[in-house]
């Protein structure tokens, strides 16, 4: 099975970063899709199916914490796993994701290895729940 | 809380991230070679129990082996030199989270500004500021430094 993925970070670094270590990983990515803010990216997730999305946490126009909280809000996307990739330190922050339903949390600098437990344990749960 | 930090546990902090990110071997340097002309400076404020400013200055040719390496280039690509910015940008973004970790540690409520990068003439001096200075084996320096912000009175 193929995965679509979207990117959502400000940087272009990053998302290059994020795109070379999910290939790295050796998982089969289908798409990739990109978007620089969190309102990009809900205009991403309006026109594109999403398995499963990496988002920054700050960023303008919409950060990430606004992103989370605008797809739990929406009876599909609510369902798509979202994993925050940040260099934000906090233990409080990355607990109040958990509670806005965020499934993982990677904190740069990031090893493929990482991506890769994170993205088999999450769409291995997606297809047992019978999700695409 | 003040936003201090010993100069040696600066430096080793950004040995550390500069070998796990982007596989570049520094070590630390006195006397400090001199910079070039221009340099680039990347640098982000940060709050938590307290607040300051990290900032990074190097060489063009170590933000563009940045570039290559976070980026999975090739040394001497084009693309190296027009991303060389962006790199170092964001390797300022994912030094501050560790630097904020070690200031205020995991529970406090912190918040990791957005990088700003911009050629210099010339280095900024850094009164008042913690600052380490590293070089790797061709000479390519990049220092680092913390500078608090003013305690508010209370």
């Amino acid at each position: 099975m193929s995965y679509r993925v979207l990117i959502v970070d400000d940087s272009s670094v990053v998302r290059t970063m994020v795109k070379k270590a999910i290939a790295m990983a050796g998982l089969d990515v289908e798409q990739v899709y990109e978007a620089a803010n969190g309102l990009e990216a809900l205009q991403q997730l309006a026109a594109n199916w999403v398995d499963i999305v990496f988002t920054d946490l700050h960023m303008p126009v919409m950060n990430g914490m606004e992103l989370v909280q605008a797809m739990a809000r929406d009876g599909v996307l609510a369902t798509t796993p979202v994993v925050v990739v940040s260099s934000d330190p906090s233990e409080t922050r990355a607990e109040d994701l958990k509670r806005l339903g965020v499934r993982a949390y990677l904190k740069k600098p990031f090893r493929p290895e990482g991506f890769r437990e994170v993205i088999e344990g999450l769409l291995q749960g997606k297809e047992a729940s019978g999700a695409r | 809380m003040p936003a201090e930090i010993a100069a040696d546990r600066l430096a080793e902090l950004v040995t550390r991230m500069l070998e796990d990110a982007a596989f570049i071997f520094t070590e630390p340097s006195d006397p400090a070679p001199p910079f070039p002309t221009p340099v680039l400076e990347a640098r982000l404020t940060f709050d938590g129990p307290g607040s300051g400013e990290l900032a990074l200055t190097t060489t063009p040719a170590l933000a563009q082996g940045l570039a290559a390496n976070l980026l999975g280039l090739e040394p001497g690509d084009p693309e190296t030199g027009r991303r060389a910015g962006d790199a170092l940008g964001e390797f300022v973004n994912m030094l501050a989270g560790v630097v904020v970790l070690e200031l205020f540690g995991p529970k406090a409520q912190t918040r990791i500004g957005v990088p700003e990068v911009r050629e210099l003439a010339a280095a900024a001096a850094s009164l008042g500021a913690t600052c380490a200075s590293l070089a790797t084996e061709d000479g390519e320096r990049i220092d680092a430094r913390v500078s608090p912000s003013p305690q508010k009175a209370p």
